[in-house]
């Protein structure tokens, strides 16, 4: 591989608080494959959610001055969250498309953004900039025999027509990444389905159902791990099973995409804070040299 | 759901009120699955938040939080709040 390759990095609230996981495997990672993220300046909330409302442009604001303040240091913005990617790469369009709602916006940010920064995720820079063939030659540990179910929800995928990442109906980004690790990817039906996203904050009741209908789908078709890129589809998957009486072995654990690229190119499971649940099912399953790296 | 989201738009096609008494609007999650699914084009996650919001505009809304739980990621947080709630 070449020199050091660098791209400007989002890295949102939830990967400085629950999500740390996800932030410190993915720099991890990435540096394995000579990549650096590295962490935008004055970044702050981005919303969580993108608007439908078209006339309530309060809740641009922080969008428009995130993407305002990475356009001061590159034109290329990579994030990991997929509300964070939803939002950004949607906000980073919409200044660019509607000239006057973004006057008014520029106009109480005291700041000048109309668009130019590209949003990508970093499935993207995988996919695209590396490349999932030289990530397979980079594996140093495959995670042979490791069943894992991909799981995209809602906001890496839709609404396509902005996000434009993979098929809505039928992607395979993560199942291919997955492939180039070594593990074998579980298609199963309800992997584009909703995981009920806010709606479990407020009552499980409610969540419920919805992820724990996701969780029987991706276990009845063999995953013994799930794969995720959100932090908010990995809490309501994970709190489903807790709630759920059913015996501890049927427990599906979740973990991000990056902890198992990680694994595969050798770091240890320090480095990507896998938790004992989690490196338990991939022990269990993984039959190669991945004993052997985890000790 | 009370309403299907075909009938929460034949509901407004039709112009009647009792559409505001479906829960349908506050179940909507917003994740597009709709949108993508209509073979007319109709993005139903923004019919349900124009609905909700008439409504948060009406009467200020408060969300209840069953079990505080310090694992709730704050993107889920953040979205439940402004998405539920007049602000």
């Amino acid at each position: 591989m070449e020199e050091m390759r660098s791209y400007l990095y989002f890295p949102g609230c939830s990967l400085r608080t629950v999500a740390k996981d996800f932030d410190t495997s993915a720099k991890a990672s990435a540096r394995a494959l000579d990549l650096e993220l590295r962490e935008m300046q004055g970044w702050l909330c981005c919303g969580a959610v993108f608007t439908n409302l078209t006339e309530n442009l309060i809740t641009q604001a922080g969008p428009s001055r995130i993407l305002g303040r990475a356009q001061a240091e590159g034109n290329t913005l990579v994030t990991l969250c997929a509300g964070c990617y939803n939002v950004l790469r949607r906000s980073s369009q919409r200044a660019e498309l509607n000239r006057i709602n973004q006057d008014q916006i520029n106009a109480f940010n005291e700041e000048r953004y109309y668009g130019g920064v590209t949003v990508l995720h970093l499935l993207e820079i995988l996919r695209d900039k590396i490349g999932f063939e030289e990530i397979a030659k980079a594996v140093k540990a495959p995670l042979q025999g490791l069943p894992v179910g991909a799981y995209y929800g809602c906001l890496l995928l839709r609404p396509f027509r902005e996000m434009r990442l993979d098929d809505p109906h039928r992607p395979s980004i993560i199942e291919k990444l997955l492939m180039s690790l070594g593990a074998t990817a579980i298609d199963y039906p309800s992997r584009t389905e909703c995981c009920g996203s806010y709606l479990g904050v407020g009552s499980s009741e409610i969540a419920k159902p919805l992820s724990s209908g996701i969780v029987q789908s991706a276990r009845s078709c063999g995953a013994k791990l799930l794969a995720v890129s959100c932090p908010l589809c990995k809490y309501n998957l994970e709190v489903c099973q807790n709630l759920s009486t059913s015996a501890d072995t049927d427990f599906v654990p979740v973990v991000y995409f990056t902890q198992l690229l990680g694994l595969a190119l050798g770091l240890q499971p320090e480095q990507l804070e896998l938790n004992s649940q989690q490196l338990h099912a991939i022990r269990s399953c993984a039959r190669t040299a991945l004993g052997k790296v985890s000790q | 759901m009370d309403l299907l989201p075909h009938q929460v738009l034949r509901y407004l096609q039709l112009g009647l009120e009792e559409v505001f008494d479906s829960k349908s609007p506050w179940l909507c999650a917003t994740c597009f699955s709709c949108e993508t699914e209509c073979p007319r084009g109709i993005d139903v996650s923004k019919v349900c938040e124009a609905l909700r919001n008439i409504e948060l505009r009406k009467d200020s809304r408060e969300l209840k939080i069953d079990e505080f739980s310090p694992q709730i990621p704050q993107q889920g947080l953040v979205s439940a709040f402004r998405k539920l709630t007049s602000y």
